[in-house]
């Protein structure tokens, strides 16, 4: 959000911060990762007990702290607060100081919540409240704004760099105080609740844990046998797979259809936010799978995230199918505590919005976020009332549920998806209402279909096929037993994988360098 | 082997009793067995991808198959799709050519064009309809109301000594009536080129000394073909041709490969085992090769994202997101970047692998150095001022490269010489075009376009004042482009070879050119 309304552009309010540092050394699609997982490894299995716990911490920081080291300090306070304000808490329910825990709760919530709130809304926050006030003093010419009031808004102290995985850590803190306020047991050693907080796999984007599985897992995590072995390592090559040969080259492809305030053909902008759905589930669900994947190799299974959330057949599905540890934290923390579907049809619908709100505003300070959010709520809400109109009228329900009904209602929701991610990713109101004129086809001139010779150079669609194809017949053969099982599923012998394995590994490791885009371009990524 | 540890009822007894039986099984089956296995499903494996590759399109720019006298050649019955620059599928037919329904014989009243030239002739970025070859036809079967047809010769990184050969060779078998050279920037230089890992720079010499008779010699060749790397190449040669997956390990080679010490080391295991290990096991002794070797996997594995905050404007980002390989400058500025791939990347080349003498040399001297191994005295010659040295130096250097630049200027004419008498002896005239480049007309910032003194104005120059005193007939298709707008320019080239729009602009150049020629033959014969 950027503007000026200095004349003589003496100053600019707000000005495109200094880029913060680049990428955080230690990335899961980074050759450093490859080198660092096996090492952590190796040595959280060598250990055991305190040791294994303060290895897990170490290997934590260290990842986190391979971007900006001071933030690892941050990191380290807010655990230590939490921690402190855990044990306070469930002392003092136990105590049947129902006040002195409230307070101690309060207190946790508004550092948790401020740390979040300061880092990431500050700036959205400020740049509003300047806005507002310049937009007053020019319609009153009578108020004349200090030049120290003008050299304020411009100093750098005042442009934050997000702490990488924020939302993330600081969410799992609410939860944690929120879950030992209502009576679950607190965290005793320091330790397990560092590795909680910093837990590396899951500490830049997620899944959002639940303290009592990790802690339950983490004090008697699965022995890492072959057949662990091979799920951690399939899930990496599946993730890694997802985001280097299908994310990121989609993402650089559709990337100038987000960034140009030309016309753009209906064409163009379908495929724009068609292709971003795709490359955001691929990169965010690769991301998590690579995730997912390493703490498995440290015997810990983390909560799935994705449950093939674009096949789904309305949008309430969708979002119990998507980031679903956002979606139950939101569910818990957020639904359940504005009152949830107890108070009439009237409140859900209303605390619906506003907990998509929330989930908006959770993806990053911007009024496009925020609309985007309501956006969804006002989408499971409409969901809603169909549902109940729908209830009243028994033959239309039926035909909805035939073949024909659910894929038209699957291609519908596909397109409110494609319409409001389109808004996600735009990066301003003026880019997506462009974007939305171009999908409703409200285009001036007949502007040609500009992505088509991108998507065929780049070979994005035989390999996204080819990967879906392949995505069902695993699936098929997962689920019914076929002359195959015993190739595929055999363990393999010694220390070999199975041999089928081995081969689509070495077919997805070409196709990734293959996919690799010919030029530079900006990938999107997720820092929350 | 957990379940033996862990308590087990009866029914999980069983099934451990028959893992350990199948266990037991597996392990009957011998090793050569297991390892036949995988070898067949990684031969399944590639040839899926091999065929994913083959509908994207990807994997398919390798197009140079070994010869013995020139050098290389294009490969015959090869899909070729360019991805690098532009867009554009080809099908190289039996003969090495584009035009898949030329036959060797020419048809009664037809009147044949052959071109000769390198990349910039060869167009593979652009579809076979949009190259100038085929402009040119349909407008001169048009207007000059003759069936005329043009044949395109044009090979990827081809000097003038290696057109002069292919003329012998190949063309001539087609009975042309006229041969059409197209001069390149820095052709004359190509002419006097060491090979290296490249097979893209593997060329003949020639030389005419004042005086003397013009001397063509592959000996650069055939002792390039006794390499280790020649012979490799040769050994897969069926591979070469009929794998993309090899046109991708090509591709990586090309573009970041040779000149990275990892890959080298990589690609000298492969080809001499023996030599290499015994290199590295020498190596290992001494703690820096370490350092340098980690920092060599670091560079070639680590991949260059940018990160893209969802809530920060991209106001930046946008200048970079029009930076593509098509129309900005070279992002790639390595020194590996073989000669067909722009003007400006080419003088890098040239630096290393010319031989430019640094003192003035006797000829015999000079042959010497041409066929020593690239020394350090070539970055020496220089023409940027260098402050570390002395004056003196640099001005004995100067006189050299004005030396070089007389021999190289003598050498072509005695080629050009040579080639005009030959298409005389099989009935063709022979004219010389002067190819638009981009270091002239759209520079890339930054980077020295002269060689030996002399920018490519120069060299078209000399190239005027050969063909003026040997009656050859002449076409500037560089100058009339300096008159028109930058942006216009600009829309003539990718970032080294034509678009569209400049193949389209040397057609329209040649046109009246080439008319006023198929004029006079028509004449001429008709006085006959």
């Amino acid at each position: 959000m950027h503007f000026c309304t200095d004349p003589k552009r003496i100053f600019c309010p707000i000005q495109q911060d200094k880029p913060p540092r680049d990428k955080p050394r230690v990335i899961f699609s980074s050759l450093q990762y490859f080198l660092f997982l096996p090492f952590a490894v190796f040595c959280y299995w060598q250990t055991s007990g305190k040791t294994r716990q303060l290895v897990t911490v170490l290997a934590s920081y260290i990842f986190y702290m391979s971007w900006l080291p001071i933030y690892g300090l941050l990191l380290l306070a807010m655990t230590a607060a939490n921690y402190l304000l855990g044990l306070g808490i469930e002392n003092a329910r136990e105590k049947n100081q129902k006040k002195l825990a409230t307070a101690y709760l309060i207190l946790g919530l508004l550092i948790d919540v401020g740390v979040l709130c300061y880092y990431k809304y500050f700036n959205f926050i400020f740049e509003n409240a300047v806005r507002a006030v310049i937009t007053t003093s020019t319609i009153f010419p009578q108020i004349h704004l200090s030049s120290n009031f003008l050299h304020l808004a411009d100093s750098p102290f005042l442009s934050v760099v997000l702490p990488l995985g924020i939302s993330f850590f600081v969410f799992e803190f609410v939860h944690y105080l929120a879950d030992v306020y209502r009576g679950h047991k607190s965290v005793g050693s320091f330790l397990v609740f560092a590795s909680f907080a910093a837990f590396f796999p899951s500490q830049i984007a997620g899944p959002i844990k639940r303290y009592q599985d990790f802690v339950t897992q983490f004090a008697n995590p699965t022995p890492l046998t072959l057949p662990l072995f091979y799920e951690g390592a399939s899930l990496i090559m599946q993730g890694l797979f997802k985001k280097v040969a299908l994310a990121d080259p989609l993402g650089a492809i559709i990337a100038p259809s987000f960034a140009t305030m030309g016309s753009l053909s209906m064409a163009d902008a379908w495929v724009a936010a068609a292709g971003f759905v795709i490359q955001v589930y691929c990169d965010f669900s690769g991301y998590t799978d690579m995730g997912r994947g390493s703490a498995l190799l440290m015997g810990i299974r983390l909560p799935i995230n994705f449950d093939l959330p674009l096949l789904s057949k309305d949008i309430s599905t969708l979002w119990r199918k998507w980031h679903m540890s956002l979606g139950s934290w939101l569910r818990d923390y957020v639904y359940i505590s504005l009152g949830g579907s107890r108070i009439g049809a009237f409140g859900q619908m209303r605390n619906l919005v506003i907990t998509m709100i929330v989930c908006g505003l959770w993806h990053g300070a911007s009024w496009h976020y925020i609309l985007w959010g309501a956006l969804q709520g006002l989408g499971m809400t409409v969901h809603r009332l169909w549902c109940s109109f729908l209830k009243e009228r028994p033959t239309l329900e039926s035909a909805s549920q035939t073949v024909l009904g659910n894929i038209f209602s699957a291609v519908l929701t596909m397109a409110f998806v494609c319409a409001t991610f389109g808004l996600f990713r735009s990066p301003d109101m003026p880019h997506a209402l462009n974007l939305w004129s171009g999908m409703a086809g409200l285009t001036q001139n007949n502007a040609a279909f500009s992505l088509m010779l991108p998507l065929l150079k780049s070979g994005i669609l035989p390999i996204l096929i080819a990967y879906f194809a392949f995505w069902l017949l695993t699936s098929y053969l997962r689920k019914h037993p076929t002359l195959l099982d015993g190739l595929v599923k055999e363990p393999g012998g010694g220390l070999f994988l199975n041999p089928v394995r081995m081969a689509t590994w070495t077919a997805a490791l070409i196709l990734m360098v293959a996919s690799k885009p010919l030029e530079a371009v900006p990938f999107v990524y997720f820092q929350f | 082997m957990a379940s033996l540890t862990q308590p087990t009822t009866n029914k999980s007894n069983t099934a451990s009793v028959n893992d350990l039986e199948r266990l037991a099984a597996s392990k009957k089956s011998s090793p050569l067995k297991t390892l036949a296995k995988y070898l067949v499903w990684q031969i399944i494996g590639l040839l899926c991808v091999e065929a994913v590759l083959g509908f994207a399109g990807l994997g398919e720019e390798e197009l140079f198959a070994i010869d013995k006298t020139l050098g290389m050649t294009h490969m015959t019955d090869k899909s070729v799709t360019w991805r690098k620059e532009g867009y554009a599928h080809s099908y190289l037919n039996w003969d090495g050519l584009r035009e898949s329904a030329v036959t060797v014989a020419k048809p009664v009243g037809t009147y044949r064009i052959a071109l000769l030239g390198d990349s910039m002739v060869e167009g593979l970025q652009v579809p076979l309809e949009e190259t100038f070859g085929q402009k040119l036809e349909k407008e001169l079967t048009a207007r000059s109301g003759k069936k005329v047809q043009v044949i395109n010769f044009g090979t990827s990184g081809y000097s003038t000594v290696q057109e002069a050969l292919l003329l012998k060779s190949k063309v001539f078998k087609y009975s042309p009536d006229m041969v059409l050279l197209g001069y390149d920037a820095r052709d004359m230089f190509e002419n006097w080129s060491t090979p290296d890992q490249s097979l893209a720079n593997v060329r003949p010499y020639a030389l005419k000394l004042p005086g003397q008779k013009l001397v063509i010699d592959n000996g650069s060749v055939t002792s390039w073909l006794k390499t280790p790397r020649a012979k490799f190449l040769t050994s897969i040669g069926w591979i070469r041709s009929h794998s993309r997956i090899w046109g991708l390990i090509s591709a990586a080679e090309t573009e970041a490969g040779f000149h990275n010490p990892v890959y080298a080391t990589l690609m000298a295991l492969f080809t001499q085992p023996g030599k290499t290990l015994k290199k590295l096991w020498k190596d290992a002794q001494d703690p820096r090769s370490w350092q340098d070797a980690v920092n060599g996997v670091v560079a070639l594995a680590t991949p260059s994202f940018k990160i893209q905050f969802f809530d920060k404007p991209k106001a930046p980002a946008i200048k970079d997101l029009a930076v593509t390989s098509e129309t900005g400058p070279a992002i790639k500025k390595d020194l590996a970047v073989t000669s067909e791939t722009g003007p400006a990347i080419k003088k890098d080349l040239a630096v290393t692998s010319e031989t430019g003498p640094a003192m003035p040399l006797k000829t015999e001297k000079l042959k010497a150095i041409a066929a020593a191994p690239k020394s350090k005295t070539i970055e020496q010659t220089s023409t940027v001022a260098d402050p570390t040295i002395s004056a003196a130096d640099a001005a004995a250097n100067k006189k050299a490269a004005s030396i070089f630049l007389n021999l190289m200027k003598n050498t072509l004419e005695g080629l050009l010489q040579d080639m005009q008498s030959d298409c005389k002896k099989h009935g063709a005239i022979f004219c010389v075009q002067a190819l638009p480049s981009r270091a002239i007309l759209s520079p890339i910032a930054g980077m020295d376009a002269t060689t030996y003194g002399t920018s490519y104005e120069g060299e078209v120059e000399s190239l005027h004042d050969i063909c003026g005193k040997d009656h050859i007939p002449f076409v500037d298709v560089l100058h009339p482009a300096t008159s028109y707008t930058k942006k216009e320019q600009e829309n003539l080239f990718y970032s080294a070879h034509l678009t569209p729009a400049g193949h389209n602009y040397v057609a329209t150049v040649l046109e009246p050119f080439l008319l006023e020629q198929i004029k006079t033959a028509k004449a001429q014969a008709l006085e006959k």
